[in-house]
């Protein structure tokens, strides 16, 4: 279960430099663009929020560089983007996203499976997916959800019962 | 972790399996703040040659700047058989843009500038049809461009603003406008630029830099000498050699400054100082043959030529 490659920290007595920054962080874009795409649902908007992770990274790449976990930071400022930048293309009236693709597989092919799920799932809110993703997929505590998504525990308990409820009624399994 | 039926979980399991299966674009696995050579030796001579082309072209690429919201595609990334050159930075230069890679039209996110400073960008190019050229501007300003896309060793060159901060600093937004088949790369940091030997003349020393007051490393010249400058921010910049000649720069004013100190003995060590506030970021390279006459200044012109200027800064 889960899918987190914790980047480790700068090695002690080297310095934060473009190098550690090449080995540290750009190694774990693809894990943050995992992450963005199983709550953004579109590749071009989750490269966007990675891009935007890597650069918060590098702008801060003295004090980052230095933390315990640099991986957790990566994952807070992605998942907040994720949330904030796909809030904002909403409000814009943002297009429908597509199903995982164009087929229409027969019921009961993995396929349609997985095209009744993605339409569920984007019935959630933003924060519905992440709370799901962080804690469902990448086995992160409801505390720690809390922190990457800037909320109480008790908020993401509630996002997590809803997007659940949410997903078994659409699939039927209530 | 949440309790989770068993019938929900093999679906989401196979769902975000799926997702997690889907490789990353090799844009951001590619992302790259190209390593601080800290002697750009190697790119003077490229430099010198595409600044040319550059500036030509930038003369002609005067376009009006589509602003593009949010909602413009995000960049494609370029593909891995057609990396491009890498660019170089020194160690104490500030990124503003990181080196980024795309292809097409893009917006680029927003960096903010100091007072005073200004903005250096470094682009490549590589297109699959004829289209030939990519363009970037800032906010509503007009912008310059860079071609050869289109050439089997593709675009590559630079170009510096010096008045992109402004008196009071701000928030710049980059546009880059490009034929869909163009992949290109660039990197945005604050200034200096790389100095740019005129034409005729050899490096004598590796280029020193620094932020602030500083020293370059003593050398001995076995003839005639002269001094380039390169500054940005806000304020001036003087020059002392041991002699105790001086040379005084406005930076938002030049770019490049070359000054021939008069009372020269080949043979006999000489040092530099530079005294700058700690916002003026510099380069001093010190070359022999092509400069400007004894106790001269000279700022560079297009094609490598030198054009006479005061050696003392001016409020004009």
């Amino acid at each position: 279960m889960g899918v987190i490659a914790a980047a480790s920290a700068v090695p002690a007595g080297e310095a934060p430099t473009e190098r550690t920054f090449e080995a540290v962080a750009v190694p774990d874009a693809r894990r943050l663009y995992s992450l963005a795409m199983s709550i953004l649902r579109d590749e071009g908007e989750a490269e966007d929020a990675v891009q935007e992770t890597l650069l918060k990274a590098w702008r801060s790449w003295e004090s980052v560089a230095r933390m315990e976990r640099p991986a957790a930071w990566l994952t807070r400022v992605c998942v907040n983007h994720c949330i904030s930048r796909r809030r904002l293309l909403r409000s814009r009236g943002w297009p429908p996203l597509a199903l995982i693709d164009n087929a229409t597989p027969a019921h009961g092919d993995p396929a349609s499976d997985l095209i009744d799920i993605d339409r569920a799932y984007r019935r959630l809110s933003l924060r519905q997916r992440a709370a799901i993703t962080l804690n469902y997929r990448h086995g992160y505590s409801v505390e720690e959800c809390a922190v990457f998504m800037g909320c109480r525990p008790g908020t993401v308990r509630a996002h997590l019962a809803r997007g659940l409820a949410t997903l078994r009624k659409e699939l039927g399994n209530d | 972790m949440i309790d989770m039926d068993p019938g929900l979980d093999t679906k989401l399991r196979a769902f975000f399996e799926h997702i997690e299966a889907s490789s990353p674009p090799s844009g951001l696995t590619d992302f790259d703040v190209a390593a601080g050579d800290r002697r750009r030796r190697s790119m003077f001579n490229v430099f010198a040659g595409l600044a040319g082309a550059a500036v030509v072209a930038a003369g002609v690429a005067v376009f009006a700047i589509q602003l593009r919201s949010h909602d413009s595609p995000p960049p494609a990334p370029a593909e891995s058989s057609q990396r491009l050159p890498r660019f170089k930075v020194h160690g104490d230069t500030r990124v503003l843009v990181p080196v980024t890679y795309g292809r097409g039209s893009v917006t680029l996110p927003a960096f903010t500038l100091a007072p005073g400073e200004s903005v250096y960008v470094q682009v490549a190019c590589k297109s699959g049809t004829t289209a030939d050229t990519v363009q970037v501007g800032q906010n509503q300003r007009f912008g310059s461009a860079i071609a050869g896309c289109s050439t089997p060793t593709g675009g590559h060159g630079g170009w510096f603003g010096t008045d992109q901060g402004g008196p009071s600093g701000g928030s710049v937004t980059t546009y880059v406008t490009a034929d869909p088949a163009v992949s290109w790369e660039i990197l945005m940091t604050d200034g200096p630029p790389p100095i740019l030997a005129p034409r005729g003349s050899r490096a004598l020393r590796p280029v020193a830099y620094g932020r602030g007051s500083g020293r370059v490393p003593e050398f001995t010249a076995a003839k005639d000498y002269f001094i380039a400058i390169d500054c940005s921010g806000a304020g001036s910049l003087t020059i002392v050699s041991s002699l105790s000649q001086a040379a005084t720069i406005l930076c938002a004013q030049y770019a490049q400054f070359y000054f021939t100190p008069s009372e020269q003995v080949p043979g006999k060590p000489v040092s530099l100082s530079v005294v700058a506030p700690s916002g003026v970021g510099w380069e001093v390279e010190v070359f022999e043959d092509g400069g400007p006459s004894p106790g001269a200044c000279a700022t560079l012109r297009d094609q490598g030529g030198l054009k006479p200027t005061p050696c003392a800064a001016s409020s004009s």
